[in-house]
């Protein structure tokens, strides 16, 4: 496991320790004593750009927090949409997204989805599903929902209000499953970012926008 | 029924990385790594057994289906497509099935199906009803029914179904116990005007069309007036295939529709007036000398010599005193003498009934003086009078009449009378107008002219209801235990016009007003009405059972019916697997089991082939058997040890005993099981000889003889077509004649100008501009599959009228608009469809909407009843009455209406 | 060649009738389960001259003749049709009680918006008594080069090697709805409820069994083939390219459809006079702007092939009418059900 010292850099989040419970509420205290990271994400892809609809080129903010109580972590995110797009029940419509990426067996994957044999983790969420997946990738149009029932274990709470989403995930940071990476205190793991507008026609598959490799020290 | 289930997901669930059971898709086209998933619709496509069955719609199909089940669930549906091919020249009946037939499950465990007795418990349409038990629906009908005997006499029970062809077993279940108890049992085919009058007129047969098959063995087919590309889809193809290998199709409709796109030519005529036409192409046909000469000397009525002085066939009574009233004379051109046509009724049972001429050289022209017990009278062939009388249809009015261009009338007419075989296949298209006798003797006219008649792919077939009973005789037998003689039928047009109160809106077209015709006729025992005594006394009717049948929705004059003659019923009793109108103005509703739960038996006349229903799952919630309701009624009116002396209108007495019901019901037991009743009727039909219920349900079987009201026989290879008998065997036909009769000398006949085809407007007596036109629809049989979403999601959802663009423009009227179609009769609120393939003047609306579909109205609201004087015409000949074979039609089509735009509120 | 054999269907459009048995056939094995799927029809019988279905299908593009960038998504409701449902509970009371409603009504109402997917059936153009209007069956083409297929980042749509169907793995599938917008011919389908597209499947597991797809087997008019594009014995290869009487729908589309269509002929037009004139009333303009052999082929050779089948056609009916023999009649009519299905 790598366990790099990049405290300090733009690119660099802290999974603070809280001891205790930890609940899926915003206003939960762990929150508060939590400093927040923003994350600029301007990356769009284009390799197979021919079949991606061109939604041009801004950035998108997130605000990040991450805590852990030893047992579990949980990943706090906030950016801003105008209007929440929370349904996918018609040919045209396509919901607010958002994923993080985490190498899962390597120390370094390519960001597009891994690789066959660097593969990347990842946790997709999206407004109109019931839970977040877990996913693997192993390069692009591989990524695979986990079937495992050991992967089965991710939580999370959600709510748009007043122009802002804000998604709380959590899981067990050691986990019994190979499609998951367990995190361990003191180590620090790549994270990326990745967020689909919602909407008519909009955002999905590749087309999206994402964040540089960040580096997340769980503390 | 069965909705959210979701595709299984079959990815394995063992903790590895799932990216190591996957692989990278490099080459989708060929080389797909995950094809695991397929399994899904492999697993969705199994069952675990099939079944065999049928629909009994009265669509005239009978087409055979299999059904698959899956966890005691039929959840698919698929034409079995086995029937045995008659020869390896005709195309093969397989698959025959439609759309509807296809998801007929959606009735079995739809919303409609009922599931319980229901028991009125508000006004009758109002909708609220109660559960109630099967005995207490029972004994509630068991006492009604005894106490309505005792009190009004058996002749005011009436039954009403159509029709035993489609469900032999069900429909005989209820004639059973109408023949035990002494109730009346009420025509159909006529009542739906199915029945092609001209048919009982010209040949003395209810109908006999000849089998789809042999459509293909025609080279020349006129459709006329019957839609069969929509209405007749398991058949439909027979018409294209012989299209393909060369035979013209002519298509003559009003409108544009499903059959006009596939037709060679498509001859858009005026709505009701086919005759003028027909007729018209017969004047040229004549005139030119297109006709078969040698045919109608041999096979038809037109040498027969007609008195000029009264217009009267000339009898052996008028040569000879105390001679026969039943024999003809021919003007024998060897002898220069009158001669007696041999084969007419007064010869049956002789030698000389046959239609051999042997020596005699029959004159089709001329005057001719005979020397009758009177004195000299001159006497003229038929034919002579025919060829006078059609010359009023030359070309140039005639095209003026119907709109058709006098140079296509020739056309057609001499491609018709010179192509043979040729054929003119016939539907409600034509026979739904009040003169639909005139229409049907006319086009006969033009098939016996030319020689059609009686041949491979020749002929005038009709296709209209599924009369055709194969396995007739043990059918009836089933039905009337104590015999068909000791049966009360009723006409139901008859019937339904004096109970409702119908006021005649015809009777200037006649000499006297048309309850004086009725009158007579039931005075003089042409045409039964019950109870006995209504004209003289105003009896009516108490008891109604309606079963396989939704009677009310589907009856002319309909809100004279629901606001008359309802009122005078005590008891109406709706034996049904689904909910329907009927059903909603009844006061006791029985389930009954549907196609898929009961054994049965159904024929059709468009093949030959005997096809069951058998029970694939068991009957659903409370339902019964049609045959084991009545069974279970029997048992109730056992129980009330009931017994009277009955009196039939002829004077025959009946001693009636309740109290051994069950067992004549049962016929001591042996009739008990559905099963057992459809062995009786195999076994005692001399169509289906040898076969037994397994044996039917194992593969479809030919029938193996038909009986003597069939005219042709049935030979192994060949497709069944009409009057074989007389052409091949020169066997006479059952007419006063013994030959295929255009001239009618009744003195009705001869009063109205009818004596010979003719053609008479479509009556005009609505003051309104569209002709209201509610033909058979794709969408639906009659009502059935009417109110069924699936068939309606494929629709618009709503019942809808289309009117040709200049008709809408004219109202200011855009696609989609709400409207309001009304006449004196009636209103109705439906949505219009605009199209150009409607001519200007038309209104049409597919029938059998059910009421509850239309906000306002239902399609039936603005027509009304109306009988034609001739059609009560009874004591000549094959002029007699006979359920379901002659009696007066219920029409429809000449009904007019006018639209405008609604406006709610 | 990854594709080893590849399966091909024929409609004969002077047979169809419009009955929609093969819609219903379709719909009751495949669509009928699950709510999501109600709007589907993977085969659909449609009125030409009509807007089809999808509402205007052949204005909405595809992967190779448009810009991939606005190629719109239709809606289920304006483009496919919102399926009714209906009050019966409410004015059946099959199980007693007292009615609040006496009568059926669709929802939502149709009287709202006019669409639904057969909603202008038997309507058709032109002046009575020159109406015009004619039957197109439609089901996916099952493509030699799948515009879906193209259009899919993930590859989760592929081609069968043993028969060319072409199918769209569920289990992979994100429900991105670039295949629907990469069909041209809108054959794919997008379920709201699982949350994936979803296609005609050309009943593989009837094929699997040599048994034909249940919009052939059970259609009522008896005007479909099918077989194997490489045996030359069969029927849909005499059609094809022995007889050369059957062509693609909108072959410019450049997908190279597996589905052909026999030119429908029609009732001749009547001049101003009332007189029968010798036009076919379908416009042979119509006729070649839907059906042609290639996707290179102009409007010319369009036209001249679609007038090349008529007269084969009418040659061919003529010669068997005077007593001739025709294979090709014989094909159409294909007395048998084994001269259909020859897979």
């Amino acid at each position: 496991m790598p366990d790099h010292d990049l405290s300090g850099s733009s690119r660099a989040i802290t999974a603070v320790y809280i001891q205790g419970p930890v609940t899926l509420a915003p206003l939960d205290p762990a929150w508060i004593q939590t400093p927040e990271t923003v994350i600029t994400l301007s990356r769009r892809i284009h390799e197979t750009g021919a079949k991606m609809v061109d939604m041009g080129n801004e950035n998108r903010r997130i605000k990040v927090k991450v805590v852990h109580n030893g047992t579990d972590i949980f990943f706090f995110y906030q950016w801003d949409e105008s209007t929440p797009n929370v349904t996918v029940n018609d040919y045209s419509l396509f919901a607010d997204a958002f994923a993080m990426e985490i190498p899962l067996i390597t120390e370094v994957s390519p960001i597009w989805m891994g690789a066959k044999d660097k593969p990347v983790n990842i946790i997709y969420w999206r407004a109109d599903l019931a839970r977040p997946e877990n996913i693997v990738g192993g390069g692009i149009g591989t990524t695979q929902i986990s079937s495992d029932t050991e992967s089965q274990n991710i939580r999370h709470y959600q709510n748009w209000a007043n122009g802002v989403w804000t998604v709380i995930i959590t899981r067990p940071m050691t986990t019994a499953s190979h499609n998951q990476v367990s995190f361990v205190r003191s180590a620090t793991y790549r994270l990326a970012l990745a967020n689909w507008k919602g909407g008519s026609d909009a955002e999905r598959g590749g087309n999206k926008i994402i964040s540089d490799w960040l580096y997340l020290f769980i503390k | 029924m069965m909705e959210n289930k979701s595709i299984e997901n079959d990815l394995s669930d063992k903790n590895t990385l799932t990216l190591d059971l996957l692989e990278h898709v490099t080459e989708p086209i060929g080389k797909y790594p995950y094809r695991g998933w397929e399994t899904a619709y492999r697993e969705q496509w199994k069952y675990d057994y099939t079944g065999r069955t049928t629909h009994s719609v009265n669509c005239a199909g009978s087409c055979t289906w299999k059904v698959y089940v899956k966890n005691n669930i039929a959840f698919k549906e698929e034409q079995y497509a086995d029937y045995p091919d008659i020869n390896p020249i005709l195309p093969t009946y397989n698959p025959r099935g439609c759309q509807k037939g296809a998801n007929y499950k959606e009735y079995v465990y739809g919303p409609q199906r009922l599931k319980y007795p229901l028991m009125r418990v508000g006004a009758r349409g109002e909708g609220k009803w109660k559960r109630i038990s099967w005995e207490e629906a029972m004994r509630h009908i068991a006492n009604k029914i005894v106490n309505t005997i005792a009190t009004h006499g058996p002749d005011t029970i009436t039954f009403y179904s159509a029709n035993p062809a489609k469900f032999a077993i069900t429909y005989a279940g209820g004639l059973r116990l109408a023949n035990l108890i002494g109730g009346v049992v009420c025509s159909y085919y006529d009542w739906v005007s199915d029945l092609p009058p001209g048919e009982p007129m010209t040949w003395g047969v209810q109908t006999d069309s000849c089998e789809a098959a042999d459509w293909f063995h025609s080279k020349y087919i006129i459709v006329w007036g019957s839609n069969l590309l929509e209405t007749r889809i398991p058949d439909a193809h027979f018409l294209t295939e012989t299209r393909m290998r060369g035979t013209k199709i002519v298509a003559i409709f009003p409108e544009y529709n499903p059959t006009s796109i596939h037709a060679d030519i498509f001859i858009p005529v005026k709505p009701g007036t086919d005759s003028a036409l027909a007729l018209g192409m017969a004047n040229f046909i004549i005139n030119k000398g297109l006709y078969d000469e040698a045919y109608i000397k041999q096979y038809t009525d037109m040498p027969m010599l007609i008195r000029m002085d009264n217009g009267k066939f000339l009898r052996e009574s008028d040569m000879t005193s105390n001679s026969s009233q039943e024999k003809f004379y021919l003007w024998d051109q060897n002898t220069g003498k009158p001669v007696l046509a041999p084969g007419a009724q007064g010869f049956l049972g002789s030698q000389d009934w046959t239609l051999n001429l042997d020596s005699i050289k029959p004159a089709l022209e001329g005057i001719f003086t005979v020397h009758t017990n009177t004195g000299p009278v001159k006497v003229t062939p038929v034919f002579s009078l025919l060829k006078q009388k059609v010359a009023a249809y030359d070309l140039v009015t005639v095209s003026g009449i119907t709109g058709v261009e006098d140079c296509l009338i020739a056309r057609i007419a001499r491609e018709f009378a010179s192509t043979k075989p040729a054929r003119i296949i016939g539907g409600a298209g034509t026979n739904h107008y009040y003169h639909n006798d005139l229409t049907n003797r006319s086009h006969i006219l033009l098939a016996a002219l030319t020689g059609n008649v009686g041949i491979p792919g020749g002929g005038f077939d009709h296709y209209v209801g599924q009369e055709k009973i194969w396995c007739k005789e043990g059918t009836f037998d089933l039905a009337y235990p104590l015999g068909s003689t000791k049966q009360r039928f009723q006409p139901t047009t008859l019937w339904t016009f004096i109970h409702s109160h119908i006021m005649s809106d015809v009777d200037n077209l006649w000499p006297h007003p048309m309850i004086d015709y009725i009158r007579e006729s039931v005075h003089n025992g042409w045409m039964p009405l019950f109870p006995e005594g209504t004209l003289d006394s105003g009896k009516s009717p108490k008891i109604l059972f309606v079963w396989g049948s939704n009677f009310l929705n589907q009856a002319k004059g309909f809100e004279s019916i629901l606001a008359n003659l309802w009122p005078k019923l005590d008891l109406v009793v709706d034996i049904d697997y689904r909910m329907n109108t009927t059903g909603l103005y009844a006061d006791i509703i029985l389930p009954a089991a549907s196609m898929f739960e009961k054994w049965d038996i159904s024929t059709t006349d468009l093949h030959s082939y005997v096809s069951p229903f058998t029970p694939i799952i068991e009957p659903q919630m409370e339902s019964k058997t049609d045959w084991q309701i009545w069974q279970t009624l029997a048992r109730a009116l056992q129980e009330t040890k009931f017994s009277y002396h009955d009196t039939l209108p002829d004077g025959t007495p009946v001693y009636r005993d309740f109290s051994t019901l069950v067992n004549d019901f049962t016929a001591q037991g042996t009739l008990t099981s559905d099963k057992a009743a459809g062995q009786f009727i195999l076994d005692n039909s001399v169509g289906t000889r040898g076969m037994t219920m397994d044996g039917i349900n194992e593969k479809p079987r030919r029938f193996v003889a038909t009986g003597k009201e069939f005219t042709s026989d049935i030979k192994d290879g060949i497709a069944y077509y009409g009057l074989q008998r007389m052409y091949e065997l020169k066997q006479p036909l059952s007419t006063l004649t013994g030959r295929q009769q255009f001239y009618i000398d009744h003195p009705w006949f001869l009063e109205f100008g009818e004596e010979l085809p003719a053609y008479k407007p479509p009556v005009q007596e609505d003051k309104y501009p569209l002709r209201w036109i509610t033909p058979h629809s794709r969408w639906s049989i009659h009502s059935t599959w009417r109110d069924a979403k699936y068939q309606l999601r494929l629709q618009r959802g709503q019942p809808v009228v289309y009117l040709n663009p200049s008709e809408a423009t004219a109202r200011n009227l855009i696609d989609n608009d709400a409207l309001e179609i009304y006449n004196n009769y009636g209103k109705i609120l439906a949505h219009l469809c605009i199209s150009p393939r409607i001519p200007p003047g038309m209104a049409l609306m597919y029938h059998g909407w059910e009421y509850y579909s239309f906000r306002k109205g239902g399609f039936q609201s603005p027509t009304t009843i109306r009988i034609k004087p001739t059609q009560l015409v009874g004591g000549y000949g094959q002029l007699k009455f006979k359920a379901n074979y002659w009696g007066p039609t219920g029409n429809q089509k000449d009904t007019r209406v006018e639209v405008r735009k609604y406006k709610s509120g | 060649m990854a594709i080893m054999r590849q399966i091909q269907m024929v409609f004969d459009l002077n047979k169809c009738i419009g009955c929609h048995t093969c819609a219903m056939a379709c719909k009751t094995m495949w669509t009928d389960r699950d709510a999501g799927q109600m709007h589907m029809y993977w085969m659909n019988v449609e009125t030409r001259p009509g807007t089809g279905y999808p509402k205007d299908w052949e204005n909405l593009g595809g992967w190779f003749n448009a810009d991939r960038n606005t190629i719109p998504l239709p809606h289920i409701h304006e483009g496919y049709g919102t399926p009714w449902e209906y009050n019966y509970k409410e004015v059946l009371k099959t199980e007693g009680g007292d009615t609040p409603a006496p009568k059926l009504i669709p929802s939502p109402d149709p009287s709202e918006y006019p669409y639904a997917s057969n909603w202008d059936e038997d309507v058709g153009k032109g002046t009575f008594p020159n109406s015009y209007y004619f039957y197109l069956p439609r089901i996916c083409n099952h493509c030699t080069d799948p515009a879906c297929l193209e259009a899919c980042p993930r590859q989760a749509v592929y081609k069968r090697s043993e028969d060319g169907i072409v199918l769209i793995d569920p289990k992979r599938c994100r429900g991105y709805r670039y295949c629907v917008k990469g069909c041209p011919y809108k054959k794919v389908y997008y379920n709201p409820e699982e949350k994936i597209s979803q296609k005609c499947v050309f009943c593989y597991p009837r094929i699997e069994e040599r048994k034909g797809n249940f919009c052939s087997t059970q259609c009522a008019g008896r005007i479909s083939w099918i077989g194997y594009a490489d045996d030359t014995k069969s029927n849909i290869y005499k059609l094809i390219n022995t007889w050369k009487v059957a062509l693609r729908l909108h072959p410019e589309y450049k997908t190279e459809p597996n589905v052909f269509y026999i030119p429908p002929l029609s009732p001749p037009t009547y001049s101003f006079t009332s007189k029968l004139t010798d036009s076919p009333r379908i416009p042979i303009d119509m006729l070649a702007k839907m059906f042609g052999d290639t996707h290179d082929q102009n409007y010319d050779q369009r036209v001249t092939r679609i007038k090349q089948i008529f007269d084969i056609l009418q040659n061919e009916r003529n010669k068997v009418a005077s007593g001739g023999n025709s294979e090709l009649i014989d094909i159409l009519i294909s007395r048998s059900e084994a001269d259909r299905f020859q897979i």
